[in-house]
């Protein structure tokens, strides 16, 4: 049972983007559509899983002055793996994201899950602590995307969704940088006007 | 009024013994003669604007404030005058649901999410006006030549910033200062009449209610740089004056610039914020994509206001002289 | 010091394995990769600028060698006869290199067309130079046209504001004529 809470905790009590405030670049920056929001998730979850494994195996072998050398060495092995493999094989995904991808090595959630939890636990629950962040993260991204791009574009997953007058008219505000600040704040501030009684 | 009604979050404004009310009341007082031409020039579909933004923003203050809890303070007349600058920086035939959208995100996020007047950053009327212009598939709506294709006015329909920017000052011959100085020009529905809006800050500037600083120094910001523009290239580039009675830089000068809570408070403060927003706006229409630049040179100096509230005069330190000093020992007797 | 042998050793261990792994799936992928990149990036300008070839343009590809550098050459194909050749160029714009690929009608040796592959230009000024309304001017032009704009004296017309960034395209075309006659020969040779 508190294995599963590994992986539940990451879905709402540590909700990367929103609760930890943490990885914030990726989340602004590629949630233009809910389609790059899931490419984008899915990439985290990825990377996110294996090097928590992967720090968490190595827990015992890792000295504690080069850890971090060691965490950064390891993320950005599998952050190339998906680079190329997003480029062989999901090309359109691969353009849509670009510069993202390969600064997921840079993504705060993956360096802070790795010295956070997977220097301090077993296999298994990194494992699962790398997948419901991961998931979290994921979640994060599609609803803030498609919000984006349901507002900013009138369709969603690249599916129309509004009428053809409002898509030829659409606030594409929301699809620029100050309109991904604004959709983050205003997510941000629900979140915690939701769950504001349940702290007191 | 309760005493308690006056008071803000922050301290931080120049105190010219006016209270909130009486500043909003005399702006829009100020901006009367500017609204008048817009009616005049553009009728009822004016009036539309004029009144939906102002509307709006008041709609959308009264229910944020019910929403966070506050009391209630739309009375004191800053979201109309907010609601009402925007409303005159826009053409007269702008779509109702753009005007709500900008009254309604410039209120709620350029100033209640911020603790509400006072504490706003940004002015709420120029967030709004920035909202709408990098929503591309509105921009058309704002681009004077094609929203106001409809009207024939008497005077060249061209909007001269847009001339300018498409052919260089040597486009600009149809253009005659004087008569863009007395608003025969398309633009916005009160910031093209530019004599009106002179007329009108200058009465605040006469009542104290808006300090003289940072409008003259805007002026003189717009006058260096376009100078320094022409002395580069004085075919490319237009003049001073031109830049000056044309666009938004009268309106920006007296009335956008010197928002209560987004203008410093210090006279050098103001000083080198109006220089600065002066020359900002004239380097973006020269190289920004868009014709205007002076909502995007007031919003990104308002920015810098923090810092610029730190530029204070030293006290001049005077120190005694020689004989001074000599008189004074000889006064205390001898006090070593 | 046998703290700090065991951290060399630890970071030059876990950097060597992970290169090694890279390595090896770099090579497993760089093939698809480069496949991909043509499909996707060069594919759809090319099958646009060589529209009536009935082949598969991607697969029928060469590599030659053209004054020392290679050149990329994509043959359009009518029935099984070559019919015409793509490649690309580069020319100077207003924010950076403007990439253009030039398709010739080998056998009347004119323009079939030309794509902009990438640009860096002003976003709604300069980059009307991706757009059809200034690309299809240059279709079926003789390759003896003069490639400059009309300010300059040449037979382009410029856009109107986005003066450098058509300079570009023009500069990028020239440079393609000019080696057009030596990977014309090049291609009939073999």
């Amino acid at each position: 049972m508190s294995v599963f809470k590994e992986f539940t905790k990451g879905l709402w009590q540590e909700l990367p983007p929103f609760r930890l405030v943490l990885g914030l670049c990726p989340v602004l920056a590629v949630t233009k559509s809910a389609t790059n929001g899931l490419g984008m998730g899915l990439a985290v979850i990825f990377v996110l899983t294996w090097s928590n494994i992967l720090v968490s195996a190595l827990r015992k072998v890792i000295p504690r002055k080069v850890r971090i050398a060691s965490y950064i060495v390891i993320i950005a092995t599998f952050v190339v793996i998906v680079e190329m493999a997003t480029q062989a094989f999901f090309y359109p995904v691969y353009e849509a994201l670009g510069i993202f991808i390969p600064l997921i090595v840079v993504n705060c959630v993956i360096l802070g899950r790795a010295e956070a939890f997977a220097s301090k636990n077993g296999v298994f629950a990194s494992a699962l602590d790398g997948l419901g962040i991961g998931t979290g993260f994921t979640i994060s991204l599609v609803v803030l995307g498609g919000l984006r791009e349901l507002v900013g574009a009138g369709t969603l997953f690249d599916v129309e969704i509004m009428s053809a007058v409002y898509r030829s008219h659409s606030f594409s505000f929301m699809l620029e940088a100050p309109g991904a600040f604004i959709c983050l704040g205003v997510l941000l501030a629900i979140m915690n006007a939701v769950s504001a009684p349940s702290s007191s | 009024m309760k005493a308690a009604d006056l008071t803000v979050s922050t301290g931080s404004h120049w105190h010219s013994g006016a209270r909130i009310t009486d500043f909003s009341y005399n702006t829009l007082l100020a901006l009367i003669p500017a609204i008048a031409m817009g009616l005049y020039r553009y009728g009822v579909c004016a009036a539309g604007v004029i009144g939906t933004a102002v509307a709006s923003a008041m709609i959308a203050e009264a229910a944020m404030q019910k929403i966070l809890g506050k009391p209630v303070r739309i009375a004191d007349g800053s979201a109309a005058v907010s609601g009402l600058l925007l409303a005159l920086l826009l053409p007269a035939n702008t779509p109702a649901y753009m005007v709500v959208v900008a009254s309604v995100i410039g209120i709620t996020i350029g100033k209640l999410c911020f603790g509400g007047l006072g504490a706003n950053p940004l002015s709420p009327a120029l967030v709004g006006w920035a909202v709408l212009r990098i929503t591309k598939p509105w921009a058309g709506y704002l681009d004077f030549d094609l929203a106001l294709i409809n009207y024939d006015l008497g005077f060249s329909m061209q909007y001269p910033l847009a001339v300018l920017k498409a052919s260089g000052s040597s486009g600009l011959q149809d253009f005659n200062t004087w008569n863009l100085f007395l608003g025969n020009q398309t633009g916005g529905i009160g910031a093209s009449a530019i004599v009106c809006v002179l007329g009108g800050g200058l009465y605040m500037i006469a009542r104290g209610l808006v300090r003289w600083e940072i409008p003259l120094c805007f002026l003189l910001g717009v006058i260096i740089a376009s100078c320094l523009f022409r002395l580069v290239d004085s075919a490319a580039y237009a003049g001073p004056l031109f830049h000056i009675v044309t666009g938004n830089v009268m309106i920006g000068a007296f009335f956008l610039s010197t928002d209560n809570s987004s203008a410093p408070i210090n006279r050098w403060g103001m000083v080198a914020f109006g220089l600065c927003c002066g020359m900002i706006t004239v380097v973006l229409r020269v190289w920004s994509v868009y014709p205007d630049g002076v909502v995007f040179a007031c919003l990104l100096m308002s920015l810098f206001v923090p810092l610029l509230d730190k530029l204070k005069a030293t006290p001049i330190v005077v120190r005694p002289t020689r004989a001074q000093i000599t008189r004074k020992t000889v006064e205390g007797g001898a006090s070593s | 010091m046998k703290e700090i042998i065991r951290m060399i050793v630890v970071l030059s261990l876990i950097s060597g394995v992970c290169a090694l792994a890279l390595s090896g799936f770099r090579a497993a992928t760089a093939e698809r990769i480069e496949d991909q990149i043509l499909q996707n990036v060069q594919g759809p300008k090319v099958k646009l600028v060589l529209d009536k070839a009935e082949n598969d343009i991607i697969n029928d590809r060469k590599t030659i060698s053209v004054n020392g550098e290679d050149v990329l050459l994509f043959i359009g194909k009518k029935g099984n006869e070559p019919w015409a050749i793509a490649y690309e160029s580069t020319g100077g714009g207003f924010g950076g290199d403007i990439k253009v690929m030039v398709g010739y009608d080998i056998g009347n040796d004119t323009l079939t067309g030309i794509q902009i592959i990438s640009h860096k230009e002003t976003p709604g000024i300069g980059s009307k130079i991706a757009e059809d309304q200034f690309t299809k001017y240059f279709k079926g032009l003789a390759t003896s046209t003069n490639f400059t704009t009309k300010p300059q004296g040449g037979e382009v017309d410029a856009i109107s504001g986005a003066t450098y960034s058509a300079r570009g395209v023009c500069e990028a075309i020239r440079n393609s004529v000019e080696i057009y006659p030596q990977v014309k020969k090049q291609m009939q040779a073999q």
